[in-house]
Parts: C-alpha cells; structure tokens; sequence
C-alpha cells in the first residue's frame, strides 16, 4: 500500500511538471490567440479567442482555470474537429494499445528464447551470433525496419497491405516492425542476465549438488535473469505507448501516436494536451503493474518499500 | 569402500598469456571415512581450487590434471552425468558467503527438497519431512517456519546453517567446507563450528580455511598448503607442538601471543610466487630462514609428512 502511495505522489509530481511545462510553453511561444487563430487571422477572430480561451485574464488565473481544467480531464475542443479533445484522444487509445500487445507479445515470444539459447552455453559460435544481432539491429531505427518491411512484403512481393483499416492482415508488417525493433535489446539483456547467472555463488551451490545443466538452467538461471528482464519489458511497453508514434505514421494506423503528430503539425494545442496527458496516465499505469510484479516474482521486495 | 577420497598428483591449472599455470601442483591426498582434516593455507594458496575440483565444479576455464578417486569413480574423467550423481550425495560442499550461497527467489524448503528428491526416488511429502529432519538437527529454530522462509529472511548464522543442512542432506561421506566461518561474526562463528564438530554425524570433513586456531579446534589432522602444494601434514597435536616445515613454523608464530603484554606479530618476510612465476627449487626458499643452495636447485619430495630438505625439530620459542 505504502508502494502505491509513492507511486500515485509521484503521478502528482509528473502531472503537475507536464502541466506547469504545457502551460509555460504555450505562453512563452508569443501571443497564444495569436498562434491558436494560425496564420492569416483577422484582429477580430484574435480577439475573439483571446475571450473564448480566456487569454486576458491574469496568468495566475489562467493557471488555476487551467489546473482545474486538467483535473476535470476537461482540456477544451480539438481546433480541427471541435470534439471535445479528451474523448477525441481516447477514441484511439484501444488501437495503440493492441499494437503494443501484440508487439511486446511477439517481441517476447521471439526474443525471450533466443536470448535464452545465447546465453545458456556461451560458446564462440553463440557469441558470434549474439554480437552480429546486436551490432546489425541495434543500430537500425523502427522507422527503417518499417520501411523496408513495406518495401518487401507491400511493394515487391505484394503480399500484405501497408495501411491500416484494411483487415487483419494490415496488423502483420505494423507489429512485425515493432517486435523488430524491440527484439535486439531484449535478446541481449536476457543473454546476458542469463549468462550472469552461471557465475553466481547460487548457481554453483546447485551444481555441487548434482543438478543437471537443464535444472540448472530451469530452477536457477531463468527465475533470476527473468527478473532483469521484466524491468526492461516494462520499459518497452512504456516505450511503445509514448513512443509507437514514427511507426503509427508509417502506417497510417489510427492510434495515439499518428493522432500526437497530427495535432502537433496542425497546432491543434488541446488534443496535444490531451494526449499528452493520456500518455502520462498510461506510462504511470504500466510503472505501476510492473511494481506489482516485481513484487510478486522477487520475495525480497515483498516487505520491503519500493 | 576403503577411502572417502583419494586424491593422486592432482594439477589444477588456469589459461595465461604465457600458456597454463597451476594453481594446485601436484598433490596426494587421502582423506578416511570420517576423518576430519584442515586445509590451512593463505589465500591464493589454491586451496578453494582443490576443493571445488573434488566435486568437479572447478571453473570451466580450469584444466584439472591427476586422479580424484571416489570408489571406482576418478572425478577428473568421469562423464559429467556420472559425477553428477555423487555431488551433493556422496560429496558435498558448504561455501563461504551463506547469502549469495542460496538461491534469492527460492524458499529454503524448496532448495533442499530439490537436492534429496534428485538424490532418492520419494515423494515430496517424503521430501519435506527429510527437509525438517535435517533443519531440526543442524539447530535451526522453529524448523517448521523457516522452511517457507526465503534465504534473505534469515540471519547469516541460521542461512549458513541451512548451508550445512543441504550438504548434509543426502548423508554424504564427505563434506567439504570452504571457510564456513568468515563471513560470519565472531559468537555466530563459534556455534558454527561446534555444529562442524560434532553435527556432521558420520561424514568425513575437509575444512579449508586460513585460521590455523579453527583447524586445531575442530579437526584432528591439519595439511599445509602453500603456493599450490601440501607442504606438510599431520595430527593437529604434531602440528601444532612440533612442525617441521619452516613454512608451518612461520604460521604459527605469525599468531600474536595474548599473554604477553604486547604481543608482537612475527610475518613471515616476503609474499608467495604469483601463479605465473617461474620458480626452481623449493617454492617457499626464498622466503626461508633455512633455504640453501639445495633448496633453490630441485623441489623437495613429500617425504615423512613434509616436503623440505631442512625439516626443523623442537617446539617453537
């Protein structure tokens, strides 16, 4: 209970830094109803937001409006579609969160494996393997996967779709290119968390014992490295719902990433303060899980205060 | 089964720049049914590698050389299937650090039971009731309980209990303990080594340690490593009153005398060769109030329980 306390201080913190930043920013950018109103705007029509938005108010008033406005999830109409901008934004939170289901799902199921495979007999030839994945993937972006996915499977072979909205197959090349860039990373932390095990006084105390290399690797190594590994896997899942954005673009798929970069290029303020606070709430959820988990998976954070 | 362990010309070597270094050199060992001996040495003296090489869980990088017989069975060629059966059953190991000795997301139960149920065809319930036995007499308090514990819930005097409780587990001949006591704070270190002497029921023990005070206290024949050889071995008593090896000479007056008003400590000058040093003759000569040219020309046989060509006589001033 203390764990979630911390936890739900530390929400307060990040949501009153986003806001204080949110606001600031908006302001600091000149004339606000000046940059709300876009280019080619009468006086009148200036005026006019300036009143609608309460711009001539004091700041400190603005403020406070502007906190109790985040508080009732209030953040005022989208610019481009006058919906109200929070329930504008959570229209498309259940299609980014499939996405990033089944991205950290096949990431998983890929990577989890293989990294096991690496690290359990750390031979040259293994070694080998594990390096030319790391060095070739890591340094290749999502948006690049992304693209020669589409490349090879929409425009050579033909044979999946490259936009969203066009049935099930429209989901294969969008998850396809998230578990790829996320794979790398997870393959070597759970080879080398694996790996790590084999050299702990634990480890040793079972093989003096007389447990074979498949007990070893099953009751000593995974329970352990997975622990390291759950940390990072909760850092993907954060990752993806903030940060799926490029990925959502390339293909078009309707969830919070392609809606941030759309209401960012159309300077549409409360839909970008919508999202993100959405973001902010989700990424707090998902820390706040994975708290519950290492709980769970480690005894000795059991009755102890993370 | 005559002996618990018979140990011939063991070599334990280590991969250098300059090719494979020993560690261990050569040594003969025999250890009888419920013998109990120390293993006194400074650190680095390759007394751990020996240790771990007799259950045959030595670092892969390590090159094992020699014979370590357990009945029939020669530890350094056995399949490791074969070995496997006799680790933790007929040989078993207690280490130094008792937390990290122990697997953190495992219950104390659930380790040990894994180790009998490997060992014998029983069931878990069967299992569980050896676990509280074994837990009960290595004087664990309120055994029940502690068996759901986790190894970070107890404290380092009881976790290494548990320690002793899973070698002694299977019933095995021999034990072989690593300085189970330096981790461990002075009182907690006592009652451990009074589990040492006298809970080990009918094993054999080998202790390693560097305390020449706890090898006298709980084991009846001491043998002296230095720099990767057993320099000189005996009953604790010949040892202790009369040791013939210069090397053995300079431990035990290296120990401060406490009756004396300001006891003086007496090293002995000088430090061990590195595992990569090349030495001729006596490996100890040049640290040796004794050494001759003798000495630095060929390397003293074991002979009468001591390797030196100037055994020393006479009690220590």
């Amino acid at each position: 209970m203390k764990a979630v306390g911390s936890r739900l201080l530390q929400l307060v913190v990040l949501l009153g830094t986003i806001s204080t930043t949110l606001f600031l920013l908006l302001r600091l950018s000149g004339d606000p109803a000046i940059l709300l109103a876009g280019e080619g705007a009468g006086p009148e029509t200036i005026a006019a937001i300036r009143i609608e938005y309460g711009f001539d108010k004091s700041l400190t008033e603005q403020y406070l409006i502007f906190i109790w406005e985040i508080i009732r999830l209030d953040f005022g109409r989208s610019l481009v579609n006058s919906q109200p901008a929070f329930g504008f934004v959570l229209q498309y939170l259940p299609s980014t969160l499939h996405l990033t289901f089944l991205a950290i799902f096949f990431n998983s199921v890929i990577a989890i494996p293989a990294g096991v495979w690496l690290g359990a007999k750390p031979n040259q030839r293994r070694r080998q393997i594990l390096s030319t994945i790391v060095s070739v993937t890591q340094g290749t972006p999502a948006y690049v996967i992304g693209l020669v996915l589409i490349q090879i499977f929409a425009v050579w072979l033909g044979w999946l779709p490259s936009i969203a909205g066009t049935g099930t197959w429209a989901w294969v090349l969008p998850v396809a290119t998230l578990a790829f860039a996320l794979a790398p990373n997870l393959i070597r932390v759970v080879a080398a968390s694996i790996e790590d095990t084999t050299r702990q006084d634990y480890y040793r105390t079972a093989k003096a014992n007389g447990a074979a290399p498949n007990i070893l690797l099953i009751k000593h190594s995974l329970p352990n490295a997975l622990l390291s590994t759950t940390s990072l896997l909760g850092a993907q899942f954060a990752f993806l719902l903030s940060g799926a954005l490029i990925t959502e673009f390339i293909f078009a798929w309707p969830g919070l990433g392609l809606i941030l970069v759309q209401s960012i290029t159309n300077l549409d303020f409360p839909t970008i303060q919508a999202t993100v606070f959405v973001v902010a709430y989700l990424v707090f959820f998902v820390n706040l899980i994975m708290d519950q988990i290492f709980r769970f998976a480690d005894p000795r954070l059991r009755r102890s205060q993370l | 089964m005559s002996n618990a362990i018979e140990i011939k010309n063991l070599v334990v070597s280590f991969p250098t720049p300059a090719g494979y270094s020993a560690v261990v050199r050569g040594i003969n060992l025999t250890i009888s049914p419920g013998d109990r001996i120390a293993i006194v040495g400074e650190s680095g003296s390759g007394k751990t590698m020996m240790g771990l090489s007799m259950l045959g869980i030595q670092p892969t990088s390590a090159q094992v050389e020699g014979e370590i017989l357990i009945g029939d069975v020669n530890m350094v060629s056995a399949p490791d299937a074969v070995a496997r059966r006799l680790r933790g059953n007929y040989i078993s190991m207690v280490f130094q650090e008792p937390l990290t000795s122990l697997n953190p997301v495992r219950t104390i139960s659930s380790q040990l039971s894994e180790s009998v149920r490997r060992h014998n065809s029983i069931s878990k319930k069967e299992a569980e009731e050896r676990v509280l036995e074994v837990l009960t007499a290595v004087g664990i308090p309120a055994p029940k309980e502690r068996m759901k514990s986790y190894p970070h819930q107890l404290s380092g005097g009881l976790r290494q209990r548990v320690m002793i409780a899973l070698a002694l587990i299977n019933n095995p001949q021999l034990v072989v303990a690593d300085e189970p006591t330096t981790a461990l704070d002075a009182t907690i270190q006592a009652q451990i080594l009074d589990l040492l002497r006298s809970g080990m029921g009918d094993a054999a023990l080998m202790l390693i340690t560097h305390d020449l005070a706890v090898a006298a206290d709980v084991c009846n024949r001491i043998a002296v490593m230095y720099a990767g050889n057993i320099v000189e071995q005996g009953p604790v008593a010949e040892i202790l009153s009369n040791p013939k090896h210069p090397y053995t000479r300079g431990l035990l007056s290296a120990i401060p005398k406490f009756d004396q008003a300001r006891p003086a400590l007496n090293p002995i000058p000088g430090s061990p060769p590195t595992i990569t040093e090349v030495v001729s003759g006596c490996r100890f000569a040049s640290r040796c109030a004794y050494a001759d040219a003798q000495c630095t020309a060929s390397e003293p046989e074991f002979i009468n329980n001591v390797a030196c060509f100037h055994p020393v006589t006479g009690a220590i001033k």
